[in-house]
């Protein structure tokens, strides 16, 4: 049976996480939290072999601060820029914008909303994402995987975590220390393995997917997540 | 044991230094950033080399005021193009110092390119406003900016205890903001727009939920992004909600209003202000109406050097009854907005206060139609609800012209678009208040 329980961990902010219904859901968050995570998304930055003072771009909503803080600052930790816009359609001239004035070496959190917005204003995926690696959402990732130039990758929410494909593209890495990963059923259910300012104890996330625990041909040996 | 006395303010020392020393405090800034730039910044560099300009030259701030070049948004595009550097040649660092990059909103062409530090003086403000809103250190406030286009910063209220709640600035979030006051008594709102306002109103209606009740633990609401219309203060302030206006300080930092109500304080250990002859390089007089000129005092990564920010304002140096020293302005509009009606200026603050007047229209939304600064008559697209049309469209096109025309002399030709169809037309916090056709 799933537990959350609020502990009296400080927090430093609230964020949100979607719930089994797909329903925003307050989450109070710490910075060791946030840290950790960090820390987590490196390993997985490190399989890219990007070079200091590469340009990165993430997409990202303001609410999403709990799951998408982590990247940034990873990206930030390897001494990389963070360039910002919004997922949604109205801010899909601003990802254009960015594509073409920055040299970027990745992209982050492409949302079938930024699609639908480039397709909007008559922008092609294909050749605006081409020769960088991309970290898509859900909704985005078969819509690029079907361009066979693109270097698409996952980045998941799944519940309260965050997962985060590799440069292996076999499966969204979730971090093993935060995490107790079980797939129940064919879902995700997930147990915090360190204090957290909510904590969620055997919490079916209502994600169908697969779960690979062992080592990873990218050497990092966090559980991988492949949606069913 | 230290005891606090002064619970006023958050940062006493700068908000109520008296004028010598801030003045003092800027001049000692500014002379350790003339050189800074001037070595680092390529834009800067090739800016005073065309005016023969060194920092030798720079040995106090009235030197900085008389003999510094100014730069604009079409100085840093121009520069950008030219140069094919994405940071319009004024970022003095490269990464790891230069941590990411946020943007303007970019509605006239490509968005301006903003470098940021770990630091972030936009925050660094906001913690003064919500201080004297009476947020304090493990109070809660509702955290809803416009964009996350300056990148996720709910971490940099860490050191003054705020916790953000991050809400997404979007009608659409509206449940899950009522949801979130409830469960979580935020102290202060930040902040909302007029698509959030007339969102909240529309639900309040259909739901039929108690925004009062709901709201009660919200001791201040900041409104920004443009003037509030009267019609949407009397929704907000049904609410118990009070109201704090908020406009940008040139991009580098916001400006607020505080319980005085009487302008919004321009930080100015944050920011240089300058409040000059739109046409000119003259001080305007204390009280006047004059262009906004901004230099970043705090930013070692990507400073404005005396940027001309287009923006008109009134502004004061007058200390506040509320007991800040630094200056305060009043926005007026736009240098690039204003329209030239048979030879009489007309600003969109011009027409806020009249706009919401008619049941049709009580949400406040128009743009001026401006194909060129000079016209006969102004074209004025206005927003209504048809829910509330009580005769037709032609009859209320007549009213809203009948009442604009008696109110500001000028000829006015007015056409309506429903309130959805023109909020399509901008992103969640905001319409362009200006368009071109």
């Amino acid at each position: 049976m799933s537990q959350i329980t609020q502990t009296t961990l400080s927090p430093i902010a609230v964020g949100r996480y979607l719930n089994v219904d797909g329903e925003k859901t307050s989450l109070p968050f710490s910075l060791m939290e946030i840290d950790r995570s960090r820390r987590a998304i490196l390993r997985v930055l490190n399989t890219f072999h990007f070079r200091t003072g590469a340009n990165i771009l993430i997409t990202s909503l303001f609410d999403e601060g709990a799951h998408m803080m982590p990247f940034e600052r990873a990206v930030m930790t390897y001494g990389m820029v963070a360039a910002s816009a919004d997922s949604t359609p109205w801010d899909a001239k601003r990802v254009e914008s960015i594509v073409r004035m920055f040299a970027l070496s990745g992209a982050a959190g492409i949302s079938g909303d930024v699609l639908d917005g480039l397709a909007q204003l008559g922008f092609k995926p294909e050749e605006l994402f081409d020769g960088m690696k991309v970290w898509a959402r859900p909704d985005a990732y078969e819509r690029l995987k079907a361009f066979p130039n693109l270097d698409v990758y996952r980045w998941m929410e799944i519940g309260p975590a965050v997962a985060v494909e590799c440069s292996q593209g076999a499966g969204a890495h979730i971090d093993r220390f935060e995490w107790n990963v079980e797939e129940i059923d064919g879902e995700v259910v997930l147990t915090n393995r360190l204090n957290r300012c909510v904590e969620f104890k055997n919490y079916h996330t209502g994600l169908k997917a697969k779960v690979h625990n062992g080592g990873c041909d990218c050497g990092n040996p966090d559980p991988r997540i492949i949606p069913a | 044991m230290t005891t606090i006395t002064n619970d006023q303010f958050f940062d006493p020392t700068v908000e109520t230094m008296p004028r010598a020393e801030l003045e003092k405090l800027q001049e000692a800034r500014i002379l350790q950033l003339v050189p800074y730039v001037y070595e680092r910044s390529p834009l800067v560099r090739d800016l005073w080399e065309q005016h023969g300009v060194t920092p030798d030259d720079i040995k106090s701030l009235a030197d900085f005021k008389a003999k510094v070049p100014f730069m604009d948004k079409d100085t840093i595009r121009a520069y950008r193009d030219k140069h094919n550097d994405p940071y319009g040649g004024l970022a003095c660092v490269s990464a790891p110092h230069l941590r990411g990059v946020g943007f303007t909103s970019g509605t006239t062409g490509d968005p301006t390119p903003l470098p940021r530090p770990e630091d972030n003086a936009v925050v660094n403000g906001l913690k003064r406003e919500l201080w004297q809103i009476g947020v304090r250190a493990n109070d809660k406030f509702a955290y809803m900016l416009f964009s996350f286009r300056d990148g996720l910063n709910a971490d940099r209220w860490m050191d003054c205890g705020m916790i953000p709640i991050a809400v997404q600035h979007s009608p659409l979030e509206i449940p899950y903001l009522v949801k979130i006051s409830r469960e979580h008594r935020p102290k202060a709102l930040f902040m909302i727009s007029t698509p959030i306002i007339m969102g909240l109103d529309a639900y309040q209606k259909k739901s039929g939920d108690d925004l009062r009740e709901a709201f009660s633990s919200i001791q201040g609401v900041v409104f920004g992004g443009e003037p509030m219309s009267p019609n949407l203060r009397k929704i907000v302030e049904g609410w118990g909600l009070e109201i704090f206006e908020l406009s940008s300080l040139g991009d580098l930092a916001t400006a607020m209003e505080c319980k005085a109500h009487d302008g919004m304080h321009t930080w100015e250990d944050i920011a240089l202000i300058e409040h000059l002859d739109p046409n000119d390089n003259i001080e305007m007089p204390d009280g006047s109406r004059g262009e906004l000129v901004v230099t970043a005092l705090t930013d070692d990564v990507a400073p404005f050097i005396r940027y001309r920010t287009d923006d008109l304002i009134s502004f004061t140096r007058q200390p506040c009854t509320c007991g800040r020293t630094h200056g305060r302005m009043k926005p007026v509009g736009r240098k690039g907005d204003e329209m030239l009606i048979g030879g009489r200026s007309v600003l969109p603050i011009d027409i806020f206060p009249f706009i919401g007047d008619f049941p049709e229209t009580r949400s406040g939304l128009f743009q001026m139609i401006r194909p060129q600064r000079e016209m006969d008559a102004l074209r004025l697209r206005v927003g209504f609800d048809p829910d509330e049309l009580h005769d037709d469209e032609a009859a209320l096109c007549e009213r809203i012209s009948s009442k604009l025309q008696s109110e500001l002399d000028i000829p006015i030709s007015v056409e309506l678009m429903s309130n959805e169809a023109l909020l399509k037309l901008g992103p969640p916090n905001k319409i362009p208040r200006v368009s071109k056709s």
